[in-house]
């Protein structure tokens, strides 16, 4: 009787722990949410009043390509739209638009309207990092002009948008020609007294009658609004200054004659270091880079050992001319996008404590000495270019 | 005796690895040390371990007793009940605020599920564990710390390229009072709740051997204090306002587009910890009861005292704000009489009075 009774009670146990593990309250089954791809925020014509933007993936088209495919075939994604004051406020409003839960795991990109990041942006991140399905690792950009429109080109290689965007900005590397920010780097700089983040901005443009998304520049805030806009050169020249280049090409004139010269960016690190000497803080920005001949125009041997060394003080001063620029670009604007200041404090913090308050009288006047080393390592795959001996 | 299992001293170390680093799986209580939450877990350890000597000295003093023969022995019958109830009271509800953690912890992941659904499953699951004994308990440990050390090592490993060191400077800049608040916060939720091993420890094969379990001291505080590191070196700035820091650290984690969303591993963990951590709360203060009103078996009071330490953690807190105000500000405090003040009280009158005193024909 008495194993009879524990048998009863152990398949009781078993029941009620299978019917537990098959779900609970807090479950989402893929066929009752709906995943967001990407979302983008613009201002409205109301101060108090701001628009988010959600780009869902629409499960029923995806998956089955080639039947039909081309032209005229149903779009995978849908945008959504909702105002209000407050982020969660407005997204969870969009449940009167769409049918399914909508899912923020898979958010990739966080679009700003430029209005927006002009009046500053702050107040409307919180949720993105306060909420248990949003993630720190998705990719924050401005748009220029409404940041809503971007999210729905004609042309782009991945299906959804968003997730095309995010793509682009991966492969920027190999230019650095613009940050690549996510948004746990752009908190931190939101987080910070002094140092300002520079993000990256994309804009629609036409391509073969057809508008695609490009990545064209970068703008740089200070604290949560953008301050001013950064040029190719000094887009670089920042990037070379946090350490964040991996590859690109430096455009050079050729040492004599007509024609110019690519040369590739193999590897590069960089260094901030600051010091008191004689009471007065100055600093070093150290880089080391190392590069290639990628290709030329110009009909000179440049693998001989006078050109060769030629070249690479060419590089060099074109890394150094970058590098001027963005400081004085940034000391122009006064916005530590660098991070000077967050050196000054990890080093000398005692210092710091006296100085953080007039860092804005302070910075637009720093001494920055810049040492780099850079070295031209190989010509590829030929040494003399296509001319005859 | 009312406990007929024996475990050996390195089942206790896997014990007390788990003691120690349970809550620290999600985040570490050293708000107010800020980026130098790695170097207050090391100093905690040096507080920690001093506890710990003070507890091992008294055990090894009544090497049969536990903590409730130990107050009846050195304080007599009736004082030494009260302090025996006193000492009850606290680890039901260091059982029932380790539960409370976890539950806020999911409720935080799954916020429309009722807290009850989380707090059930697990104190029936430690109500289990109680009932088969401290054997079990030890054996379950030995089995998850090696799990959990994987665990530690390979998220540090994944987020080296996610790392920035410059945060962890510069080494000063935190006043000292606040650095020492957190070094006695994270020694009172973690090293010192060992003093519950107090209960434990008679059913050691050889209580010569206790002290193996400082190595478990040295290599939880060596993990924690890298994963705190590695916690600022990868949230940097944003460490100070999250949460639950270590959970979200090991959400950054992506390794090419592939190896992503490795949080699961970390709460999985948490619970099997919050499982151990609240059987042994739970399984000294039912042992402890027993004891103290002279029952032949303490398997009748397993059931209505795990009822005790679910509706304690329902009501001791409205919200997981409170929660986290009283871990971080009220019971370093609270908790100071029950991890030294007692033990150590109670070894010095042990001293005083000369106990224990000499078996008559044992020793020459």
């Amino acid at each position: 009787m008495n194993t009879l009774l524990r048998y009863a009670a152990l398949t009781a146990a078993i029941f009620l722990i299978l019917s537990a593990s098959a779900g609970c309250w807090s479950r989402r089954e893929l066929n009752d949410i709906s995943i967001v791809a990407g979302t983008a925020l613009d201002k409205t014509n109301d101060p108090d009043i701001f628009r988010i933007t959600a780009q869902i993936i629409r499960p029923a088209n995806i998956g089955t390509p080639g039947r039909g495919s081309g032209r005229g075939q149903e779009k995978v994604f849908l945008n959504v739209s909702e105002t209000g004051t407050e982020t969660f406020e407005i997204i969870r409003k969009m449940a009167r638009k769409v049918s399914r839960r909508l899912y923020w795991s898979h958010n990739e990109a966080l679009i700003i309207g430029e209005a927006l990041a002009r009046e500053g942006v702050r107040k409307h991140l919180d949720f993105f990092y306060r909420d248990n399905e949003t993630r720190l690792n998705v990719m924050v950009f401005v748009a220029r002009g409404e940041a809503a429109n971007t999210l729905s080109p004609s042309a782009q290689l991945e299906s959804i948008p968003a997730y095309d965007l995010y793509r682009l900005s991966k492969i920027q590397a190999v230019n650095s020609l613009s940050p690549n920010v996510d948004l746990r780097d752009f908190l931190q700089t939101l987080l910070s007294k002094t140092t300002s983040a520079v993000l990256p901005v994309i804009e629609l443009i036409e391509q073969e009658g057809e508008t695609g998304l490009a990545i064209t520049g970068a703008v740089a805030f200070k604290g949560d609004k953008i301050i001013g806009e950064l040029t190719p050169d000094e887009i670089r020249g920042y990037l070379w200054i946090t350490n964040k280049v991996q590859s690109g090409i430096i455009l050079i004139d050729c040492p004599a004659g007509e024609g110019a010269a690519s040369l590739e960016i193999i590897r590069s690190s960089a260094s901030i270091t600051p010091e008191i000497k004689d009471g007065i803080l100055q600093f070093t920005v150290k880089v080391r880079e190392e590069g290639l001949l990628g290709s030329q125009n110009c009909p000179l041997d440049l693998t001989e050992p006078e050109t060769w060394s030629a070249l690479e003080k060419k590089q060099r001063d074109a890394i150094y001319k970058e590098i001027s620029l963005a400081l004085k670009k940034a000391q122009e604007l006064n916005t530590d996008i660098f991070g000077f200041g967050n050196k000054v404090y990890r080093r000398y913090p005692s210092v710091w404590k006296n100085i953080e308050q007039d860092w804005d009288s302070i910075f637009p006047g720093l001494e920055v000495t810049i040492e780099i080393q850079s070295r031209l390592r190989r010509s590829g795959e030929i040494t003399r270019t296509i001319v005859p001996e | 005796m009312l406990e007929k299992g024996k475990i050996s001293a390195v089942q206790l170390a896997y014990v007390v690895f788990i003691l120690i680093t349970s809550l620290s799986v999600i985040f570490v209580p050293a708000q107010p040390a800020k980026h130098l939450a790695w170097l207050a877990l090391l100093g905690a350890l040096g507080e920690g371990l001093l506890f710990f000597y003070v507890c091992t000295t008294l055990a090894q003093k009544f090497p049969d007793k536990t903590l409730i023969g130990i107050n009846d022995a050195v304080f007599g019958p009736l004082l030494g009940k009260l302090v025996s109830l006193a000492f009850l009271w606290y680890f039901i509800q260091i059982a029932s605020y380790n539960l409370r953690a976890i539950a806020d912890f999911f409720a935080t992941l799954f916020p429309e599920t009722p807290i009850v659904v989380f707090l059930l499953f697990l104190v029936l699951t430690s109500a289990s564990a109680v009932r088969n004994g401290i054997e079990v308990i030890a054996r379950c440990s030995v089995l998850i710390v090696p799990l959990l050390i994987f665990n530690y090592l390979f998220d540090d490993i994944l987020l080296i390229k996610d790392m920035d060191f410059s945060s962890l400077l510069p080494l000063g800049d935190v006043p000292l009072t606040d650095f020492l608040k957190s070094v006695h916060a994270i020694n009172s939720v973690q090293y010192g709740e060992t003093v519950v091993l107090l209960m434990v420890y008679p059913f050691l094969s050889n209580i010569k051997k206790a002290r193996v379990s400082v190595a478990a001291f040295i290599i939880a505080a060596a993990l924690m204090a890298g994963s705190a590191a590695r916690n600022t070196a990868v949230l940097g700035s944003l460490g100070p306002i999250t949460t639950y820091t270590t959970f979200q650290t090991i959400r950054v984690i992506n390794i090419g587009e592939f190896l992503t969303r490795l949080e699961i591993l970390i709460a999985v963990a948490f619970i099997f910890m919050a499982f151990i951590k609240i059987s042994v709360f739970y399984y000294a203060s039912v042992l402890g009861l027993a004891q103290l009103l002279k029952l032949r078996t303490y398997l009748p009071l397993v059931l209505p005292s795990a009822v005790l330490i679910t509706v304690f953690s329902i009501i001791n807190f409205t919200s997981a704000i409170e929660a986290m105000h009283f871990t971080s500000e009220t019971y370093p405090y609270y908790s100071l009489p029950f991890q030294i003040g007692l033990p150590l009280f109670t070894l010095v009158i042990a001293k005083v009075r000369g106990l224990p005193g000499k078996k008559k024909g044992l020793s020459p």
